[in-house]
């Protein structure tokens, strides 16, 4: 049996609180009967959402809130996180560094990878994104 | 037969302890011979930054001349690898006991 209810959470923004974010999508996504797979992508595209946040927007000063929500349709699972921190001054890369060697510059592309859908926007001083991702087919 | 050195990360390999882990491998790498094998048989979840410290041990091993190896990777890892393309810069073994015995040779 599932129980189809909204995850709503609200996280410090720090990176150890990352993984506590991750794991809640995770046990809640089980508990509603996502698929494996879904999951899978889910808990990595959030980790990484995630740490830009606490890296960029809020560039690790302090503890901040990050507010997290999760709800299923028939079709797909969408997943709202907010922030008060620093707005996005220029969209982000969504394709891999050119150099291969290079150590970061790959959390936009891999968040891109793991969603159907990707919205930012900045209203009333909070970022919001809203990342969609649709079940395969035959789940 | 040359002197194999093997790090064994465990849990999660993620932002919260890149530095750490980091740290660790660049200092296996520096005390030993440059031929290094990453089993990440034990690895539950990996992120970017965690994909960055591969990356800093890759460069630490060719700036020695050496070779660095993966191993183990379960088939999430071997996926955000491939999605990275980083497959095309690393070896990748299916198991610790080959990557030792090619990087040994």
């Amino acid at each position: 049996m599932t129980v189809n209810t909204q995850l709503v959470i609200c996280l410090a923004a720090e990176v150890n609180a990352i993984s506590i974010g991750a794991d809640a999508v995770r046990v809640w996504g089980r508990g509603v009967g996502l698929p494996e797979v879904t999951l899978s992508a889910l808990e990595l595209g959030i980790v990484e959402a995630l740490n830009n946040i606490v890296s960029h927007a809020y560039q690790g000063g302090g503890i901040q809130p990050i507010e997290l929500s999760a709800h299923r349709t028939q079709d797909y699972v969408e997943v709202s996180i907010s922030d008060r921190g620093q707005r996005m001054a220029t969209p982000p890369t969504l394709s891999l560094p050119l150099d291969p060697l290079q150590e970061g510059g790959r959390g936009w592309f891999i968040m891109n990878a793991c969603f159907d859908d990707i919205d930012y926007a900045y209203e009333s001083g909070k970022n919001r994104l809203t990342l969609r991702k649709y079940y395969p087919k035959g789940d | 037969m040359t002197q194999v050195d093997c790090w064994s990360p465990t849990g999660r390999l993620v932002m919260a302890n890149a530095a750490q882990a980091r740290s660790e491998v660049l200092e296996l790498i520096n005390r030993g011979e440059g031929q290094v094998v990453i089993d990440l048989g034990e690895i539950s979840f990996m992120d970017s930054s965690g994909l960055s410290v591969l990356i800093s041990a890759l460069k630490a091993v060719q700036l020695r001349q050496g070779k660095i190896a993966l191993c183990s990777l379960s088939a999430n890892l071997r996926a955000l690898v491939e999605l990275t393309r980083l497959h095309q810069v690393f070896t990748i073994y299916p198991d610790r006991a080959t990557a030792i015995q090619r990087l040994s040779a």
